[in-house]
C-alpha cells in the first residue's frame, strides 16, 4: 500500500498524443511531464489519489518495428520518473498499438515490479502477445468508450496497489484480483476459488437448465485444436529410419538429468544399447509417476518394443533402428511446453535424417 | 430403500479414566479403546489419541483415511464387509456424531506411495478444511512385518471404522440434534412425478492403474473392484458405510459418508426439483476391450435401467480417468441422456481447456472441481507434529522439488495434500478458475 500520492506513467500512440494519424505513425520517442490526450481522463480518474508524472508517446510503426527493442528504449525513458504505477493506452482493437502497449507494461513491470495495466478489445494481437505477462482490461472496439475503459483500469491499478488478499484464494497467490469482477483478459493462470456454492450445487443446478433446454455456461469450453496434416507415408519401410519417442518417463537409473514426475519441460536423448541393453542388470528407472510403472520396471518393451524394432532391422523389415531415444515424463503437462518439446524433438529428428517416429505413451 | 441418519451434536471429545457420556460431552477411555482395538493381532502397537476442537497447535500428517463416528442403532451392519459381516447398507437407523471424525495415520510410509494428505489445527492453513475445527480421534499404529504396505493401511482403516463405531455407540444417552431421512425406491413405478427430470449419478470409484504393487484396494463392502463391471447401487449404501477411503486418497470414508452429490441430488429430489433416479458405480479399465465393454454397459444401465434423462459424472484420481469419464458422458449423450461432467484439472498454468484428453462437441456441461497441484503456502508454528516424523513428505522422494517436508513451518505444499481442501465428490466450495 502506499501512503502517498501514487506516480504514474502513460505510454500512448503519436494518434492519442494529438500528433497526427497515420502519416505521422513513424515518429520516434517523445517525453511530456503532464497527462495528454486519454492521460487527462487518466488524471481525472486517479483524482487526489495519484499524480500522472509523465507521458511517454511513440509511433506505431516505429515501435512496432521492433518490440523488445523499444520497449527497452522506452524503458530507459521513463524509469527516472519512478513510477508506481505505469498505465498504456488504452489500445482497443488497434493491432499495432496493442503489442507495443504490451511490450511496454510488460518491461515496466519486470523490471520496477509495479502493476502494469493497460487495456484491448480480444481481437488485438496484443492480448494473445502478453495478457500472461501483464493485466489488460478488456474493451470494445469504440474508443468512445474511453471514459469507461479509464475508469476500469483506475479501479483495477488501485486494486494492484492495495495488494490486499482475497479470501477466496490461497496464498501466495492470494493478493490477484479476481479477473471476474475487474473484467481483465486472465494470465494463464488456474487457481482454486472459494465460491458460494458448493462444486455439487452448481453441477446439478447447471445440468437441470441444460435437461430444461434453459441457458448455461459450462466451466470449461472445448478448445479450438489445431488440424495437422500427417505426413505422406512411408513408401518403402525396408529403406526407413525409425527413432523413439516416448512421454512414458524411462531415464537412466538415478535420473541424472532430473526429468521430473510431473509438469517437465525438458526431454533428453540417450542411447539406446546403453539404456536398454538386451542384456545385464536393468540400467533404468521410471521418472512418470501418474502409471503404475510396474510392468516396465520389469520389461522395458512394455513402454517401448525396442527388441523387436532390433529383430525387424536384423531382418531387413525395417531399413534402420535410430541408434537413440528421446524421453520425456508426459505427467500433468503443460501443452504449450509440450508443443515446444515436440517441435525440438522433431528438428533432432531431421537433423538425424529419421523417416518416421513410433511415438509411445504410458 | 429408506435410512434415517440421527444426527447427535458433540460437543467435545475428552480423554478420561471410563467411558460415558454427559451433556453433549463423549468421555473416553483411550486404554479401553486400544484394548479393542489391538483384538486384531496384525496390529503390534497403536497411538490413540484425543485432540479436541480447541486445539490449534496440531499438524497431522500421512493421513490415510478420515471417518465419521456413524453406528447402526437398526437394519443393518457397521461398515459392513469391513467391521461388520456383509449387508447391503443404507436402510434402517444409524446414529451419526456431528463434530467428531476419526482420523487414521501412516507412519510407515509404503514404497511406491505417491499421496500423503495433511492437515493443520491452527495457523493459516486451517481455514482450508473443515477438519480443523473438528473433535478428533487420532489413530497411527504399526502393524506385523509379514503383512503388505497396503493390508498396512486397510488394517488401520478398518481399526478407525471401529473406533467411530465404538465412539458412536458411546453417545448412545446424549440427545438427537436432528435427523435426515433418505428415502428412495429406484423401482421406476415409484416415481412418476411427470415433467421433473430424472437425474442418475455415475461414480467412478476407482483406477485400477493406481494399484500399488499391483495390489487393489477393498474400497466397496471391503471387496476388491477391479474388474467390476458398472454397477447400480443405492445412494444410501454410499452414505451408510459400504464404502471406504482408497489408499490413493481420492476420497475418504468421511467423503463417502458425507458425499456431495449424492446429499445435493437427495436435496432437490426432497424438493421435487428432480427424480434422483440412482447410482451407477463404474471403474475405470486399461484394457480397451473391457473399456468398450464398460462405456456401453454403463450406458444401458443408465438410459435402460435407470430411465435417466440426465447424468452427473465424476472421476476419480489421475488422468486416465478423465478419459474414461468423458468416453461415458459421451456415451449417455448418445442415448440422449444430458450429461454435466466433472473434470479436476491437474496444472496452475494455462487454460482450463488444456485439461481436456478429448473433444467432443456433445459434452457441453464440463465442470472444473480443483485444480491438483495449486501452489499454496501455509504458515504454522505447530507444537505437535502426529502421523509421521517431520521429514515426511506429501509425495514421493522425486516430488521434493514441489514440496518442502511436511515439517516445515512455513510449508510449501499442492493443493492435492491439504486433507479436506479438495474433493473429487463435489462436497466443498472450491472451483478451479482462469486467473
Amino acid at each position: 500500500m502506499i501512503d502517498r500520492k501514487i506516480r504514474v506513467v502513460h505510454y500512448i500512440n503519436q494518434f492519442f498524443a494529438g500528433i497526427g494519424g497515420e502519416e505521422k505513425a513513424d515518429t520516434g520517442f517523445s517525453l511530456k511531464t503532464s497527462p495528454t490526450g486519454p492521460g487527462i481522463i487518466l488524471q481525472n480518474e486517479l483524482e487526489n489519489k495519484g499524480e500522472v508524472v509523465s507521458t511517454l508517446i511513440c509511433g506505431d510503426n516505429y515501435f512496432s518495428t521492433d518490440l523488445e527493442k523499444n520497449a527497452e528504449k522506452g524503458f530507459r525513458l521513463i524509469e527516472k520518473y519512478k513510477p508506481d504505477l505505469f498505465i498504456a493506452g488504452p489500445a482497443f482493437a488497434a493491432g499495432r498499438y496493442g503489442p507495443s502497449c504490451g511490450a511496454m507494461c510488460r518491461i515496466v513491470s519486470e523490471r520496477l515490479k509495479i502493476p502494469a495495466v493497460t487495456a484491448m478489445n480480444v481481437e488485438n494481437p496484443g492480448v494473445e502477445m502478453y495478457s500472461q505477462h501483464t493485466y489488460i482490461v478488456r474493451t470494445g472496439v469504440n474508443s468512445k468508450d474511453i471514459p469507461d475503459i479509464v475508469r476500469k483500469m483506475v479501479k483495477l491499478s488501485l486494486a494492484l496497489i492495495e495488494n490486499k488478499p482475497d479470501p477466496n484464494l490461497v496464498p501466495p497467490d492470494d493478493c490477484i484480483p479476481s479477473p471476474y469482477e475487474y473484467d481483465y483478459f486472465t494470465r494463464n493462470l488456474i487457481r482454486n476459488v472459494f465460491t458460494k456454492e458448493s462444486t455439487a450445487e452448481a453441477s446439478v443446478g447447471l445440468l437441470i437448465k441444460k435437461l430444461k433446454n434453459e441457458p448455461f455456461k459450462s466451466d470449461v469450453v472445448k478448445p479450438p485444436f489445431d488440424k495437422i496434416k500427417p505426413a505422406n507415408p512411408i513408401e518403402d519401410m525396408s529403406k526407413a529410419k525409425i527413432a523413439f519417442v516416448t512421454d512414458g518417463g524411462i531415464v537412466p537409473m538415478g535420473n541424472p538429468d532430473g526429468i521430473p514426475s510431473r509438469m517437465s519441460t525438458i526431454w533428453k536423448e540417450y542411447v539406446i544399447d546403453d539404456l536398454l541393453p538386451m542384456e545385464g542388470e536393468r540400467q533404468y528407472e521410471v521418472s512418470h509417476r501418474g502409471y503404475n510403472n510396474f510392468e516396465v520396471l520389469e520389461d522395458y518393451n512394455r513402454l517401448i518394443p525396442v527388441d523387436h524394432a532390433r529383430t525387424f532391422e536384423k531382418q531387413g523389415r525395417i531399413g534402420k533402428l535410430n541408434p537413440t531415444l528421446f524421453t520425456t515424463c508426459g505427467n500433468v503437462s503443460i501443452i504449450k511446453k509440450s508443443k515446444i518439446m515436440g517441435e525440438e524433438i522433431a528438428h533432432k529428428l531431421l537433423e538425424q535424417k529419421v523417416d518416421a517416429v513410433i511415438l509411445t505413451s504410458a | 430403500m429408506k435410512l434415517e441418519i440421527q444426527n447427535v451434536a458433540i460437543d467435545y471429545l475428552i480423554s478420561a479414566e471410563n467411558d460415558y457420556a454427559e451433556k453433549d460431552n463423549l468421555f473416553i477411555s483411550i486404554n479401553a479403546l486400544k484394548n479393542n482395538l489391538m483384538d486384531d493381532r496384525r496390529i503390534v502397537s497403536l497411538d490413540v489419541r484425543v485432540i479436541d476442537k480447541d486445539n490449534d497447535d496440531t499438524r497431522f500428517v500421512n493421513v490415510i483415511d478420515i471417518i465419521q463416528p456413524r453406528c447402526k442403532l437398526k437394519g443393518g451392519q457397521n461398515f459392513p464387509g469391513f467391521v461388520g459381516d456383509i449387508e447391503t447398507a443404507g436402510k434402517g437407523i444409524t446414529r451419526s456424531l456431528d463434530n467428531v471424525i476419526v482420523v487414521v495415520c501412516s507412519a510407515s510410509i509404503g514404497k511406491g506411495r505417491t499421496v500423503q494428505k495433511f492437515f493443520d489445527t491452527g495457523g493459516s492453513g486451517a481455514r482450508l478444511t473443515e477438519f480443523s475445527n473438528k473433535n478428533i480421534l487420532y489413530l497411527c499404529g504399526e502393524t506385523a512385518e509379514d503383512i503388505s504396505e497396503n493390508e498396512h493401511e486397510d488394517v488401520l482403516r478398518t481399526a478407525g471404522m471401529k473406533a467411530a463405531v465404538y465412539l458412536a455407540e458411546l453417545a448412545k444417552s446424549l440427545k438427537v440434534s436432528s435427523t435426515d431421512i433418505y428415502d428412495l425406491d429406484l423401482n421406476i413405478k415409484c416415481n412418476s412425478d411427470e415433467g421433473l427430470p430424472r437425474i442418475c449419478y455415475y461414480y467412478q470409484v476407482y483406477a485400477p492403474h493406481y494399484d500399488y504393487g499391483n495390489i487393489p484396494s477393498k474400497p466397496l463392502y471391503g471387496q476388491t473392484v477391479t474388474e467390476m463391471p458398472p454397477t447400480i447401487l443405492h445412494p444410501n449404501e454410499i452414505l451408510d458405510g459400504a464404502m471406504s477411503g482408497v489408499h490413493i486418497q481420492a476420497y475418504y470414508t468421511y467423503d463417502n459418508q458425507n458425499h456431495g452429490l449424492i446429499k445435493e441430488l437427495y436435496k432437490r429430489h426432497i424438493n421435487k426439483e428432480i427424480v434422483f433416479c440412482g447410482v451407477v458405480v463404474g471403474v475405470l479399465s486399461m484394457n480397451e476391450m473391457r473399456r468398450g465393454f464398460f462405456v456401453k454397459h454403463a450406458g444401458k444401465l443408465i438410459k435402460d435401467v435407470l430411465n435417466a434423462d440426465g447424468a452427473v459424472l465424476t472421476k476419480f484420481h489421475g488422468g486416465a480417468a478423465h478419459l474414461d469419464s468423458a468416453l461415458i458422458a459421451i456415451e449417455c449423450e448418445k442415448l440422449g441422456v444430458g450429461t454435466s461432467l466433472h473434470i479436476t484439472p491437474f496444472t496452475d498454468v494455462g487454460k482450463l481447456a488444456d485439461n481436456l484428453v478429448y473433444i467432443d462437441d456433445e459434452l457441453d456441461l464440463i465442470i472444473a472441481g480443483f485444480t491438483y497441484f495449486e501452489p499454496v503456502d501455509i504458515r504454522f508454528k505447530y507444537k505437535n507434529i502426529l502421523g509421521g516424523p517431520p521429514e515426511s513428505f506429501a509425495s514421493s522422494p522425486r516430488a521434493k522439488h514441489c514440496n518442502t517436508p511436511l515439517g516445515s513451518e512455513h510449508l510449501k505444499i499442492e493443493a492435492l495434500f491439504i486433507a479436506g481442501y479438495t474433493d473429487f465428490l463435489g462436497r466443498t466450495n472450491l472451483r478451479a478458475m482462469e486467473y
